[in-house]
């Protein structure tokens, strides 16, 4: 167990959109030569929509030291403020059938992080959950789910554009 | 005609946000103050819905129904302030 170990890298490519309200994969034009296609998940601003993350396997040197999310994001509008939200489920072995258990998803929030200064900037903000049921007790070993949100109803969620995330980092607190 | 009801006035907000998202056009405010600015237009359109009527003259303001008369305000604002901006 270290503080800092990678333990997973999503993108939005390996994401999996949820029945409804989820966000959609779009593209973020580079202008280099060739020019590039930087796949991004879109998060309204007047609207909650999620991505989801599945057959994840919490690696065997997770040592309970907590998850450290860090979120690589842009907005298409240059000021005020996101909160971005994530949540694990647990999916244990032989205890729950997945077509008829429904999951209430316990979110930890991020702060309200500012938007970057031009539309085109990725920026880096994080939110931390402590091991056990802050994490729906998932330890090494676990298959789990894994769900991220724009709170965009929250109070602190102000900003006009869209959110796009680039990737999520997990790491070991 | 009343104001708009909140359901349609926060349908619209949504709108606009998504058609500027769409184009990357960044709107440099918070969505509560975008959100009063939607409000105070609404305000203002059905305060003055009768003096935009009256400024059509005949026979277009017998002619066209309010839908038409909708459609060319747009048509007129369009072309004064998004041609060529």
């Amino acid at each position: 167990m270290a503080t800092g170990n990678l333990l997973f890298l999503l993108s939005p490519l390996s994401s999996a959109p949820p029945a409804t309200l989820g966000a959609p994969i779009d593209i973020v034009v580079g202008t280099s030569t060739p020019v590039e296609s930087f796949p991004v998940l879109v998060f309204d601003p007047s609207t909650v929509w999620y991505a989801d993350w599945h057959g994840l396997v919490m690696p065997p040197h997770y040592g309970g030291g907590g998850i450290t999310v860090t979120f690589y994001w842009s907005a298409t509008a240059t000021t005020n403020e996101i909160v971005w939200s994530a949540a694990f489920r647990e999916i244990a072995d032989d205890a729950e059938d997945l077509n008829t258990t429904a999951q209430t998803y316990d979110y930890n929030n991020s702060s309200a992080v500012t938007a970057p200064s031009a539309a085109g900037e990725v920026v880096y903000d994080t939110l931390t959950f402590t091991d056990g049921a802050d994490m729906d007790n998932v330890g090494a070993g676990d298959l789990f789910s894994f769900r991220i949100r724009r709170f965009a109803s929250d109070a602190g969620d102000d900003c006009t554009g869209n959110g796009e995330i680039h990737a999520v980092k997990i790491t070991e607190t | 005609m009343a104001v708009l009801s909140n359901n349609d006035r926060a349908d619209c907000w949504a709108t606009f946000m998504r058609e500027r998202n769409a184009e990357r056009d960044g709107l440099n405010l918070s969505k509560p103050e975008l959100r009063a600015a939607v409000d105070a237009l609404d305000v203002y359109f059905n305060d003055n819905a009768a003096a935009i009527n009256t400024a059509i003259p005949q026979p277009a303001r017998g002619a066209l129904t309010t839908p038409q008369k909708a459609l060319l305000a747009i048509a007129v604002l369009r072309r004064r302030y998004l041609s060529g901006a």
